[in-house]
């Protein structure tokens, strides 16, 4: 049974929803990162960060089940269907910004011994309330594998319809903007002090985080209405890269294990690839993995390849949602994104589109690797314009 | 010039190998002021170096950063100790 | 499926004079040698999965499928701490043992699997949610073996603990705890079911087509739940505790679970989340 992902929503630096975000893209302007400044006691930091575009103000669970609501009531679901819908939320951060908020304010009333720090917990609190705010199934998961919450979210989406559990699945990545993450990727040396990401390029220093939503309703093929089945989840697999906690294996060779296995699973050969959404953090190993895999999965020649973190930074477990998203609505409009700025200069045999390429229909790689080893790969099919009718 | 480095110095900085990186089955006889700190038997890795670095940062302000000043002020005691002496008396 | 071995570590620590599992002592037992860096939430982690997989070697293919409902707290809490109390950057290693994959990385490392692995969480159904991957992965052929674990600690000092988990701040005991089984497709003494949700006791009890007599709850039911499980033989796993008023753990339900699969007899596992979804696991069905 084929999945279709049928619905999207998008918010982060390029802008408050998909069609904006892609218009963005389609000028290929990058947006420029803010300063947050911490004043820590022994040294004042500034650290560059993606913030969302027109960032909503009120109350961030409210927010987050309108924006739900919406993508639901877009697939025109009705209160049945949303029983059969199950909810996957992605995330690394979760609301620890809330928590962080909590903490601040009973600090400065109940003094540092009476003040509770991490007040909130419970990784899987937002689903139930959202789930339950939404009328959704009883099927609500949470992942956290940091960097591929929200990918391991969309494969787990395609199985819980394969094998019957539920007809649609609602998908939700998630980062909203934190000290925790920020301090904690500035303490590890990992943020870029020229502030700007280069994946691939011989100069990449670094990478510059970002807020963001990205959020994907799938459903079983024969429940899609025509003209939403134009994308499907194809195929996708989860790799264990154990070598060390902190980097990937820069031989590549867990990274293109998991490729292999996605390709596998949706029954390709790498020459049926029409293009690569790239992971591309701009950190010096990880480029180098994920490169080096590349380069033995399509022996040579790898088909175009873009990045988009330079435009939204990296967006921790929201990214597999968020870059789906990206991706599809490029498709849509039938482009594929492009870094102008990007030099293929990094002697690791990977150039990224540095001129918006026209889409073509076909099967498209989308990576996504995780801190701790933890590899996503996902096969996207496009039927293209004409499919979907 | 070479700023005089104490033998308190560097019994501290053995004190803060130890308790960073949790190399709780080592006192700080065990370990030689010439001993190589990231390639010999202590084994340390880029985790190790963040948490020394910024240990030391917190108790003497002296900055290590990159990876080239990292591995030349992390190659034994006596190297981290003259990194932090020659900073310290600047 | 089936349970090819289980490992349950359920401690109690007492609210006044808190002393807390001893997950070292296991990882010691399987593993020969401490493990440096790990914290105590990483520790349930590795020690349960080592138990778990006991001698065996294992597929390198073999699914991991953790859980927690609340994560690493103790050592969140501290990076927390660290930046709004004392204005100071993290440390880099409590800052990366916070890091979803951290604690798999460690396990999957020692047990040398490659394979899918997944940090999941469903509140208090964040054991069964993590059975049920298990399970969809195994019946769509990519793994034949899932070891399906899930631990929650106590992060001190106690009385900030009961207010994280909206416990009565004069609880006397605290459960927590890490709980596994290894899951296979090959018959073994314990079959165990697929998890159904439902809203309902009753409801589950229609869903599952429950034919046995026995039930065995991971909560205190209230006189409703009871009246709807009429007829059945109810045993509450940890009855006498829990009237005590010991808080429990995220992965109580779990503990549960792997009791009544002890027990070799038909049994209907029931746990429940706020605010009533209810899940069912058949054992020995």
């Amino acid at each position: 049974m084929s999945v279709c992902i049928r619905q999207l929503a998008a918010h982060c630096s390029l802008g408050s929803d998909l069609s904006s975000c892609v218009e963005s893209l389609s000028r290929l302007e990058l947006p420029a990162p803010v300063k947050r400044h911490f004043d820590c006691s022994h040294e004042q930091v500034a650290i560059p960060y993606f913030r969302m575009r027109n960032k909503p103000s009120g109350d961030f669970y409210q927010i987050l089940i309108n924006r739900l609501a919406n993508l639901l009531d877009r697939a025109e679901l009705n209160a049945d269907d949303r029983l059969d819908t199950a909810l996957l939320i992605g995330s690394s951060s979760f609301d620890v910004h809330i928590s962080e908020q909590q903490y601040q304010q009973d600090l400065a009333k109940l003094g540092d011994q009476a003040a509770v720090s991490m007040p909130i917990v419970g990784y899987g609190k937002l689903a139930e309330t959202f789930g339950e705010s939404l009328g959704l199934s009883s099927h609500r998961y949470t992942y956290s594998t940091a960097c591929t919450s929200s990918a391991n979210a969309l494969l787990y989406a395609k199985q819980l319809i394969e094998q019957g559990q539920v007809k649609h699945a609602l998908v939700l990545g998630l980062e909203p903007e934190n000290n925790t993450s920020v301090l904690g990727f500035y303490g590890l040396g990992l943020i870029s002090p020229s502030e700007q990401m280069h994946p691939f390029d011989d100069d990449r220093d670094g990478l510059v985080l970002g807020e963001a939503l990205g959020a994907a309703l799938l459903s079983a093929a024969d429940v899609t209405p025509a003209p939403q089945r134009r994308f499907t989840l194809a195929g996708g697999a989860i790799g264990t890269d154990n070598h060390s906690l902190t980097a990937a294996h820069t031989s590549g060779s867990e990274i293109a294990r998991v490729i292999d296995q996605a390709l596998q699973q949706a029954k390709i050969s790498p020459a049926d690839i029409q293009a690569i959404k790239a992971h591309g953090t701009a950190s010096l190993k990880n480029d180098e993995a994920e490169a080096a895999a590349l380069n033995r999965i399509f022996a040579g020649a790898i088909p175009p390849a873009f990045a988009l973190k330079p435009y939204i930074g990296h967006t921790l477990g929201a990214c597999g949602a968020l870059e789906l998203a990206l991706t599809l609505g490029c498709l849509q409009t039938g482009y594929l994104p492009a870094t102008p700025s990007a030099k293929g200069d990094g002697g690791l045999g990977v150039k990224l589109l540095r001129q918006l390429k026209p889409s073509q229909p076909g099967y498209y790689l989308l990576n996504c690797f995780a801190f701790g080893g933890n590899n996503n790969a996902l096969i996207i099919h496009d039927q293209g314009e004409k499919g979907s009718e | 010039m070479v700023s005089p480095v104490s033998d308190e110095l560097k019994l501290r900085l053995k004190q803060i190998i130890i308790e960073e990186c949790d190399k709780d089955e080592l006192t700080p006889d065990d370990i030689a002021n010439d001993e190589p700190l990231l390639t010999g038997d202590l084994d340390l890795d880029s985790l190790d170096v963040l948490q020394i670095c910024m240990a030391v940062k917190k108790e003497y302000g002296v900055r290590i950063e990159g990876n080239t000043a990292a591995r030349r002020a992390l190659k034994d005691i006596d190297a981290l100790a003259q990194t932090i002496a020659d900073a310290t008396a600047e | 499926m089936y349970i090819e071995n289980s490992y349950s570590l359920l401690h109690k620590v007492d609210a006044q004079n808190p002393v807390l599992a001893d997950a070292q002592a296991v990882i010691q037992q399987w593993h020969g040698k401490r493990i440096r860096r790990i914290d105590r939430y990483i520790q349930l982690c590795v020690a349960g999965g080592l138990a778990c997989a006991g001698e065996r070697k294992l597929p390198s293919n073999t699914g991991v499928y953790l859980s927690t409902r609340c994560g690493a707290v103790s050592t969140s809490s501290q990076v927390m701490h660290t930046i709004e109390s004392e204005n100071e950057l993290p440390k880099p290693l409590h800052f990366v043992n916070t890091l979803g994959n951290s604690a798999g990385f460690y396990l999957t490392q020692l047990l040398q699997l490659t394979g899918t692995a997944l940090v999941l969480s469903k509140e208090t159904l964040s054991f069964e949610a993590a059975l049920l991957h298990a399970m969809m992965d195994i019946n769509s052929g990519l793994c034949d073996y899932a070891l399906v674990g899930t631990f929650d600690e106590v992060a001190l000092p106690v009385d900030h603990q009961l207010q994280r988990l909206n416990a009565a701040p004069n609880a006397p005991h605290l459960f927590e705890g890490t709980h596994w089984l290894l899951l296979s497709k090959s018959a073994t003494n314990t079959a165990i079911g697929s998890p159904v949700y439902a809203r309902s006791p009753s409801e589950l009890l229609q869903k599952i087509k429950w034919q046995g007599s026995d039930v065995q709850l991971g909560f205190e039911p209230c006189e409703e739940e009871r009246h709807q499980l009429e007829g059945q033989t109810i045993e509450v796993f940890q009855n006498e505790a829990l009237a005590a008023g010991t808080v429990p753990h995220g992965a109580f339900g779990a503990a549960s679970l792997l009791d009544a699969a002890g027990k070799n007899t038909p049994l209907l596992h029931i746990n429940r989340t706020e605010p009533n979804h209810y899940c069912g696991v058949a054992i020995n069905a």
